[in-house]
């Protein structure tokens, strides 16, 4: 969604002023919080992993969850500074699965069509003016990616949006490759592209040539050939795609392009394949989708006017209603601000999408499709520390974040900070 | 077009040869014309007459019914297996007269480093009066869709405020004219949306003279003759004097009783003695004009609507002054795509309704080969078929007040008869020949 | 959209006498059953006419009703609701009896009228429908024409009224005459001149960048052009340019019921508001300017006054010309309150400070630094508009008294300052993105819970304090015995986002019913 070079400009202002002080900040945050150890007690417990633990208490060291369960049954270590939270929730940070905002939003770069030879960790802005808001609407960890001006964008991020230097946020680097299958990337000057023959032509060449590159070094690390290959920047980082170790996030909405995704980048290619939009009609192809496993984190646009019958009808739902579990929501942020991820949800549940569904789609389920659910996304023994107290249910608006931890470390608290959302 | 099997073969011959010798109205003139064997549909009290027989003397119906003795010396025309119905009323016939205004164009600027679209407005709608008469060519209209639809009957209407004519399907090799005018001074029409430009043409000019305060300056009141209307008498050159020297109706000398010729026109509509013809443009102007008539019970409205907008305020409509000028077609319900049939809800509403076979119809000027197919279709979905046949024979006319002329077949009438190839609410039907007068048009 | 009930017994009776040919008719049918008890009482209408007999259900809802009008006294009671009053307490398994459009009784102990059409509500709550202030064109005709009315202009069927309804919004405040400000030179001083003029047809958001840009025109002395890249404006010639006084160019308002299908009472007002451009009373040649036109108001209503009195008394003179536009004679007379864009607390103070002095009632719109200065708003008269999802970015170094805050309503409701809640859009959108339109407001207010303020405060901020700051508070914003009768039937509390409304009725005619028209999604929770 993120439509060329709109935004870059006021973004780049945004980038050159908080720059400096941010990473200050930062660092002396960062260095405070190290290796705290704590008991987090509160009302209840959502886990994202299980059924919610009413009464619970989690444990926290070194950055990870330690252990969860009920107060009753769980043991404060001494040393534990204990936190208590008596009528709030805790849960898992919030996982946005599209977004702009990591840093500065000059992510569009138009020359190719595509630009495997493009990564934007070198743009992150850490704990940025976007993200410190984010924080206060539960928004713990996002995949920020290039914009869908060309079919190829380049190589995404994973990342917390708490403070800290590049190291400390960055999860997983590249986190996911983005491409836009159709519906802005098209070259509007009449070449190979201006339409969804040429631009699928586009990319399913690109990848061939990203598969070969890979094939060949495959072979010279297992010895089979002697010859090394040639380094190649432009074509690094499809080792780990075609390796199936990240995913592609996929700009793809309305049934014809969805179902030229499926085919293309899973069949064809066979990808680890994230749907990011599936927006518009794309919900009926359900069955296609369910066949294959593969993920929808739905958004920005949350419903669609059907002219069929008239009505408004939730996207989420829809494929919900057909069966489709594996399920998300996204911002594109910043066309939905970044901090009203769990207002996605909200409308996403107002239109007929499960409650306990909708908070899972935003931190495991999430997780999962962006395959980092080995660090956050639910509360347990092993995981990152990313744990929010609120009000009550996220996905109702009326609920607020009083608390929230990144790694462990305290990086938002309404009693000591303004309250940001 | 096929032709009629005619059961004679010799007396085809001698059909075509006197066709070659004598004009067709002398013909007419001369011989009783006896249709039989048809179904007819006379769109009268009888019904439907199976097998049945009409006579035809001097262009009128001299008698129909199943049993009729055939005169010895009249050319008889075996109509087996075809149907035949009267020929067609088309209470909404739009033509233009040149002073539509058409939607304005788009246009992009860029302001502020942001593009925007301005324009982009409906068509104005003219409130300055216009009388059809004084500006029509009917010579330039292309009436051929008309007539291969088996349209006999026209009321000629145009946008905007203005007064209709009443024309006529003739067959004259002489003037090589299809269609010509019957009645110059036809009924009041007007436009509305729901502004207050339209809105207020219907208003000032329901209000009674003398509660208006005397005759008004304004373009939208009662001066015909503004800046494009013309005076009678005073007619521009350019306007051919074919148009009303072709009918015997004299004009009325208004001018000299009222100090606003409109002004008897409207006390009509006020009286209730003529129907008021009201195109609007959008279901809200339906309850705007029902809100401002409600001062006026006596008077009748032909309200020309589409479909939807139709069944939007199909609890409003009155069914004691109100007749519905609709095209006859499967409607979809606003806004999704779900399939209507408003012509059933009104009977169901006992509404009056009439169609018209050229409203709103794209294909209409390309080709009709089944002219009635979407009336068959309505009637396929459940309306009733004497509902459709009124609809669009004896209901028009009767709007039109010209019930004793023309809609139906019965004696006494003017002959002008559709015959079809089969059921004319059958999908499939297509129309063989048409009789004008008696007169049959396809050779 | 209708008052189905009645449909419903038609349907009912002819289904029982035909066969249930389609599915939509058993469903209609459901609805029926549902409703039995409505049976007992035969509705006070129009006798059934042989129609009904006749009409058969069909594939195509052919007996969908529409809304009557002038027709005989009709009475409805919706029974056994939970009914949030907003203004006074909540009744538990109330009834409130609707006569004619307007609210008769209301309580626990009410006898339901001989005749009167009933619905069932229980288990559900009641309550007011919600008010939106800002609201562009919606029902209502976008006429460039001067002399157009707005009664004319009205459009019942405007598909986006379908849309405002079905979410409960059921009175919009909207511009109508867009007003663009004038150029220098062109105009006398206290003259419109409404931007259509200029350019029929023009877009909203294109007249209020114009209108930035002709604000920063008369900042700066002299015609600029924003930035495209940046949108800040360029400079055109010395900006030291002594700057003329802007007029308070104001535009016409109208206060339009979202009645869908029913034209009859759909208008509910006009020019409610002495709607000043933003920035129109900032710095010192403005407020000169304006004073002196209140000063001015003043005594031409003194002269006028004098002048009835005289011709009263059988003299003949002259009467004292108008010397201000209507809206400003109307705001003098507290008749109509101010409402005029305002964010810094710099310009709200010296708003607030200008209408303490020139005694006039005044309504912040924006109002984003007002939980710096709640207590000075408390003290005045004035009232502010809060969008509470509203992003203003603090200024650096300030952040604890510059920007906006999320609890700035709850400061508000600390402070005693009545706010109203306005939809982050003033317009429908079918582009998909969820709950950013205008069909948000009542998720917008639930933002104003999440800053701190209750939830009664909340409800109220979407309906008797809008109302009451229109001045139209005797007729619509709470439930209460005279009040216009538009309530909601919810299946939830009102500021939950999970709640739909069920059943709108506006004027006392049910204009939309979820399960029927299916606007919004239809599915058990």
């Amino acid at each position: 969604m993120l439509s060329r070079m709109k935004f870059a400009p006021l973004a780049f202002r945004a980038a050159i002023v908080c720059t400096g002080f941010c990473c200050v900040a930062a660092a002396s945050l960062a260095d405070e919080s190290a290796k705290p150890r704590y008991a987090i007690q509160v009302g209840k417990v959502i886990t994202s992993a299980g059924a919610p633990i009413v009464n619970g208490t989690i444990l926290v060291s070194d950055g990870k969850i330690e252990a969860v369960g009920k107060t009753s049954e769980i043991k404060v270590p001494e040393g534990y500074e204990i936190i208590e939270h008596k009528n709030c929730f805790a849960m898992p940070g919030l996982i946005d699965a599209h977004s702009h905002v990591g840093g500065s939003g000059d992510l569009n770069e138009m020359v190719y069509q595509t630009n495997p030879e493009l990564r934007n960790w070198d743009q992150i802005i850490p704990h940025n003016d976007d993200l410190k808001v984010a924080i206060a609407g539960g928004v713990t960890t996002i995949c920020y990616i290039p914009g869908s001006g060309t079919n190829m964008g380049g190589w995404g991020t994973l990342m917390k949006t708490g403070p800290g230097t590049l190291k400390d946020v960055i999860i997983r680097a590249p986190g996911v490759l983005k491409i836009a299958q159709s519906g802005n990337p098209e070259r509007r000057d009449g070449e190979v592209g201006s339409g969804r023959m040429g631009m699928n032509y586009v990319i399913r060449q690109q990848l061939e040539e990203g598969r070969v590159y890979v094939r060949q070094w495959d072979e010279f690390e297992a010895g089979r050939i002697d010859v090394k290959p040639q380094v190649n920047l432009r074509l690094e980082y499809f080792k780990q795609l075609f390796h199936r170790e990240i995913p592609v996030v996929v700009h793809t909405q309305a049934y014809q392009v969805v179902q030229s995704t499926l085919r293309i980048l899973h069949d064809e290619m066979n990808l680890k394949v994230v749907i990011d939009h599936g927006t518009f009609d794309s919900y009926k192809l359900s069955d296609e989708i369910l066949k294959r496993n593969i993920p929808i984190m739905a958004g920005p646009r949350g419903f669609r006017y059907d002219p069929e019958d008239g009505q408004i009808k939730g996207i989420v739902a829809e494929y919900a209603n057909r069966g489709v579990t594996w399920l998300g929501v996204n911002t594109d942020a910043p066309v939905i601000p970044q901090e009203e991820l769990a207002f996605q949800a909200t409308m996403a549940v107002r239109y007929g999408w499960n409650e306990e569904d909708a908070v899972s789609g935003m931190t495991i389920e999430a997780a999962k499709a962006l395959m980092i659910d080995d660090r956050v996304g639910s509360i347990e023994p092993g995981k990152d520390a990313d744990i929010l107290i609120t009000t009550g249910s996220i996905v109702d608006p009326r609920n607020y974040v009083k608390q929230v931890f990144i790694d462990g470390a305290s990086v938002y608290d309404i009693t000591k900070d303004r309250r940001r959302f | 077009m096929r032709f009629i099997n005619l059961n004679l073969p010799k007396l085809r011959c001698l059909a075509s040869v006197m066709l070659l010798l004598v004009p067709l109205s002398h013909l007419c003139a001369q011989r009783t014309l006896a249709i039989t064997g048809a179904t007819i549909e006379t769109a009268s009290e009888m019904g439907t007459l199976k097998n049945a027989t009409l006579l035809i003397k001097d262009g009128k119906i001299e008698a129909i019914g199943t049993d009729i003795k055939i005169p010895l010396s009249a050319q008889v025309v075996n109509a087996i297996g075809k149907t035949i119905t009267p020929g067609f009323v088309d209470p909404y016939y739009v033509v233009t007269i040149g002073r539509e205004t058409q939607a304005t164009e788009t246009r992009t600027v860029v302001f502020g480093g942001r593009v925007f679209t301005i324009g982009g407005g409906a068509p104005s709608i003219a409130t300055t009066f216009a009388k059809i008469a004084d500006s029509l060519d009917v010579t330039k209209v292309n009436w051929q869709p008309a007539c291969r639809s088996g349209i006999t009957t026209f009321h000629v209407v145009a946008g905007g405020y203005a007064q209709s004519l009443i024309a006529k399907r003739v067959h004259d090799t002489e003037l090589n004219a299809d269609v010509q005018i019957q009645e110059p001074l036809g009924k009041v029409l007007v436009t509305v949306t729901n502004d207050t430009k339209s809105l207020e043409v219907l208003r000032s000019n329901l209000k009674p003279a003398d509660s208006r305060g005397g005759i008004r300056s304004s373009s939208t009141g009662g001066s015909p003759f503004g800046s494009r209307g013309f005076p009678p008498g005073a007619r521009p050159s350019g306007v051919p004097s074919s148009a009303t020297t072709a009918s015997p109706s004299p004009i009325p000398t208004s001018s000299a009783t009222s100090a606003s010729p409109t002004a008897t026109l409207w006390s009509d509509v006020r009286d209730g003695k003529t129907p008021v013809f009201v195109n609007v443009n959008n279901a809200s102007a339906i309850l705007h004009v029902d809100a401002l008539m409600t001062e006026y019970p006596q008077a009748k409205i032909a309200l020309i609507a589409s479909g939807p907008n139709v069944f939007n305020t199909l609890e409003s409509l009155d069914e004691n002054r109100t007749t519905v000028i609709l095209p006859p077609t499967i409607d979809l319900k606003p806004n999704s795509a779900i399939r209507l049939n408003v012509p059933k809800m009104l009977t169901d509403k006992k509404v009056a309704f009439a169609f018209s076979l050229s409203l709103g119809q794209s294909d209409f000027q390309t080709h009709q080969p089944t002219p009635l197919f979407g009336p068959a279709m309505l009637v396929r979905a459940g309306l009733d078929r004497q509902a459709a046949l009124h609809a669009l024979t004896i209901g028009p006319a009767k709007l039109l007040g010209l019930e004793k002329e023309v809609g139906s077949l019965e004696v006494g009438k003017q002959a002008n008869l559709v015959v079809f190839d089969e059921d004319p609410f059958s999908v499939t039907a297509g129309i063989e020949q048409v009789y004008i007068s008696g007169a049959p048009i396809n050779e | 959209m209708n008052e189905s009930l009645k449909t419903r017994i038609q349907i009912h009776l002819c289904v029982c006498e035909t066969v249930l040919t389609s599915s939509v008719a058993a469903i209609l049918f459901a609805v029926a059953v549902l409703n039995a008890p409505a049976f007992g009482q035969r509705p006070d209408q129009r006798p059934a006419t042989p129609t009904t007999a006749e009409t058969k259900p069909t594939e195509e809802k052919a007996t969908k009703d529409k809304p009557e009008n002038a027709k005989p006294k009709q009475t409805l009671a919706v029974v056994g609701g939970d009914i949030i009053t907003v203004t006074r307490e909540t009744i538990r398994g109330g009834t409130i009896v609707i006569e004619d459009g307007k609210i008769t009784a209301l309580g626990t102990q009410i006898e339901i009228p001989e005749g009167a059409k009933q619905i069932d509500a229980s288990g559900k709550i009641l309550c007011p429908g919600f008010v939106a202030l800002n609201v562009s064109r919606i029902g209502i005709n976008a006429s460039s024409d001067s002399s157009a009315k707005n009664a004319d202009g009205l459009d019942p069927f405007d598909d986006n009224v379908r849309l405002a309804v079905s979410v409960g919004l059921t009175t919009a405040c909207q511009q109508i005459n867009s007003g663009g400000g004038e150029r220098r030179g062109r105009r006398a001083p206290g003259e419109d001149f409404p931007f259509t003029e200029r350019f029929p047809g023009l877009d909203p958001d294109l007249n209020q960048l114009i209108q930035a840009q002709e604000q920063s025109e008369r900042d700066f002395g002299e015609f600029l052009s924003l930035c495209p890249c940046c949108g800040l404006p360029i400079l055109a010639t010395d900006p030291l340019a002594i700057p003329k006084p802007t007029p308070i160019a104001t535009s016409g308002s109208a206060v339009v019921k979202m009645s869908y299908g029913v034209l009859d009472g759909m208008l509910l007002a006009e020019n409610v508001f002495l709607d000043a451009n933003s920035g129109s009373l900032i710095g010192a040649a403005n407020q000169r300017n304006w004073r002196e036109q209140v000063e001015l108001a003043r005594k031409y209503l003194k002269d006028q006054a004098e002048h009835e009195k005289e011709t009263a008394a059988g003299k003949k003179l002259t009467p004292p010309r108008k010397p201000v536009k209507d809206d400003v004679l109307r705001l003098v007379k507290n008749e109509v309150a101010m409402r005029i864009p305002a964010n810094t607390v710099s310009e709200i103070q010296s708003l607030v400070e200008l209408a303490k002095e020139l005694d006039y009632r005044l309504v912040i719109d924006g109002a984003a630094e007002c939980w710096v200065i709640g207590r000075e708003l408390a003290e005045s008269k004035a009232s502010v508009i809060l969008t509470p999802r509203i992003r203003r970015s603090p200024t650096f170094g300030a952040e604890d008294r510059t920007g906006t805050w999320i609890e700035a309503t709850r400061v508000m409701q600390e402070q005693g300052v009545s706010f109203a809640v306005n939809a982050l859009s003033s317009s429908i959108s079918l582009n998909g993105l969820a709950g950013r339109d205008l069909t948000s407001l009542p998720l917008e207010a639930a933002f104003a819970v999440r800053g701190g303020a209750s939830e009664r405060t909340a409800l109220a901020a979407i309906t008797i304090v809008p109302a009451t700051m229109m001045g139209l508070q005797k007729r619509i914003g709470s439930l209460e015995i005279g009040k216009d009768a538009d309530l909601l039937i919810l299946n939830g509390q009102p500021l939950d986002y999970r709640t739909y409304v069920e059943t709108a009725i506006v004027n006392g005619k049910v204009v939309y019913e979820r399960a029927e028209d299916r606007v919004l999604p239809v599915y058990n929770r």
